[in-house]
């Protein structure tokens, strides 16, 4: 099969692996006073392993994602990974508003962490700058930082229940724009259903794409694609099959209250379809008609790229999560192409040719 | 033809084990009353090993926030997404039309086998 280019791997922190990045000055409300990352998700995933994937625990203890070695042998080598985009465990943009200066801060030692731990560990791992949504200065001075570094492909904002495409976030897409780095928004157990977060897990995790339909139509009616032209958003584990429909659906809007937004400079899918990518899980499992319909829909086959989320409980098999008799065109550009063209820093590093199987010429 | 899975007393209740039968992956299950079941070992939905899942009871309730232990119904549930297996049948619970491949499980002469 074509190697692939994995847009959403978790690595995983203990907060005590912070401390060696972390200003001593914040390090006692970790070790003294107790200071946890607040989970507003009110049940646990009902699956085998709960957040992980029962076989990605390393000793079966430990949280799956937090050991190299072992997320090479399951992931990066099982596969034959070309390139994994690292997307962390820690985004303050997803926790309540408060204590902005202590959560600017753990987002620096967390960057750090994960460059000296991971992304500087194999050469196949690119990093994601993570930063902090309620400082928003503070984030801009952390991707200006993080950006010298060559390995760190995007901006990365955990979705609580701001929506992300408000003016005063703007100057983190500028930054983004500026050092041609995208950002992805990413799910968090933080974000709240449109109707709160109802009885059940099962509830609430269907309807993971209404997060994602809120921060698309954010962004796109709040200007931002219009505003920073260079910029690429990329929206990660919310699947993409509600993408026609929010397509449809913002377009008719558009025609019939523009007025409303008159800094709006296209259609609302034509700027979709020229900066906006989704990643593929959670995926449906999908006949090779209906995905190729649904991408047809899309208007484009160039928007969606391949994710597993390893090594979480819903991580999807390059292997086996899409249909065998989609087209050989279509996966090329899904598990390789439309990630290659989106993250300039990974096509600067990884030759094209890397997305054939090894000893195969593309 | 028998295959090999392990001794008797590597197989406690409610523990899985793996084993090659020709091409094909399989799980055998020791059930918590002791009886061993042997289905296909890879998941339908992405071919996770079942054998890295859990069995559990399963649950049955009638009407919204009601749950109940279904004593003695016991599942094979998926390490990833978590898709449930009936142990016995290998049938999917959420639709019993998808099914796992039985195959017949004994104990002979201190060993766990599988016979296909």
């Amino acid at each position: 099969m074509t190697r692939f280019i994995d847009a959403d791997v978790h690595e995983r922190a203990e907060l005590e692996d912070l401390l060696p990045h972390l200003d001593p000055i914040w390090h006692r409300y970790i070790t003294d006073y107790g200071w946890q990352p607040e989970r507003l998700l009110p049940y646990s995933q009902p699956t085998a392993g709960g957040l992980d994937r029962l076989d990605s625990k390393p000793d079966g203890v430990r949280h799956g994602g937090s050991d190299l070695g072992f997320l090479r042998q399951q992931l990066l080598d099982e596969y034959d990974v070309a390139a994994a985009v690292l997307t962390g465990w820690l985004n303050t943009s997803s926790l309540e508003e408060g204590w902005p200066e202590f959560k600017t801060a753990l987002m620096s030692a967390y960057n750090d962490w994960q460059v000296q731990e991971w992304v500087e560990r194999d050469e196949r791992l690119f990093g994601s700058i993570h930063v902090n949504t309620w400082d928003v200065e503070g984030a801009v001075r952390e991707i200006d930082r993080m950006a010298a570094h060559p390995k760190m492909v995007q901006v990365m904002l955990y979705s609580g229940s701001e929506p992300f495409g408000a003016p005063r976030f703007h100057p983190i897409f500028a930054a983004a724009a500026r050092h041609e780095l995208a950002v992805a928004i990413h799910h968090s157990e933080n974000s709240p259903t449109a109707l709160g977060r109802h009885r059940y897990f099962i509830e609430w995790h269907t309807l993971v794409s209404q997060v994602f339909m809120s921060q698309a139509v954010s962004i796109v009616f709040n200007g931002v694609l219009d505003r920073f032209e260079g910029l690429k958003v990329i929206l990660v584990e919310g699947g993409f099959s509600y993408v026609p429909h929010l397509m449809w659906r913002a377009d008719q809007q558009y025609r019939e209250l523009r007025h409303e937004v008159p800094w709006l400079t296209r259609m609302p899918s034509d700027a979709m379809r020229a900066q906006m990518r989704f990643a593929t899980q959670p995926i449906e499992e999908f006949t090779a008609p209906q995905l190729t319909t649904l991408i047809e829909q899309m208007g484009s086959d160039e928007l969606v790229c391949f994710s597993t989320d390893y090594p979480h409980w819903d991580f999807d098999s390059p292997l086996r999560a899409l249909p065998a008799a989609l087209s050989e065109d279509l996966k090329r550009k899904i598990f390789f192409d439309n990630s290659y063209d989106l993250f300039p820093r990974i096509a600067a590093q990884v030759p094209r040719e890397a997305a054939a199987p090894q000893g195969v010429p593309a | 033809m028998r295959h090999d899975v392990c001794a008797v007393e590597e197989l406690g209740e409610g523990e899985l084990a793996h084993v090659r039968v020709g091409e094909r992956d399989v799980v055998v299950v020791r059930s918590a009353s002791g009886k061993l079941h042997a289905v296909a070992g890879r998941c339908l939905h992405q071919g996770a090993l079942l054998s890295g899942g859990r069995v559990l009871n399963d649950v049955e309730g009638e009407r919204p926030g009601t749950y109940r232990l279904a004593e003695g119904r016991e599942v094979l549930k998926c390490p990833w997404h978590g898709y449930e297996y009936d142990v016995a049948s290998g049938c999917a619970l959420f639709d019993r039309r998808r099914r796992l491949r039985s195959y017949e499980v004994a104990e002979y002469d201190g060993r766990v086998v599988v016979e296909a």
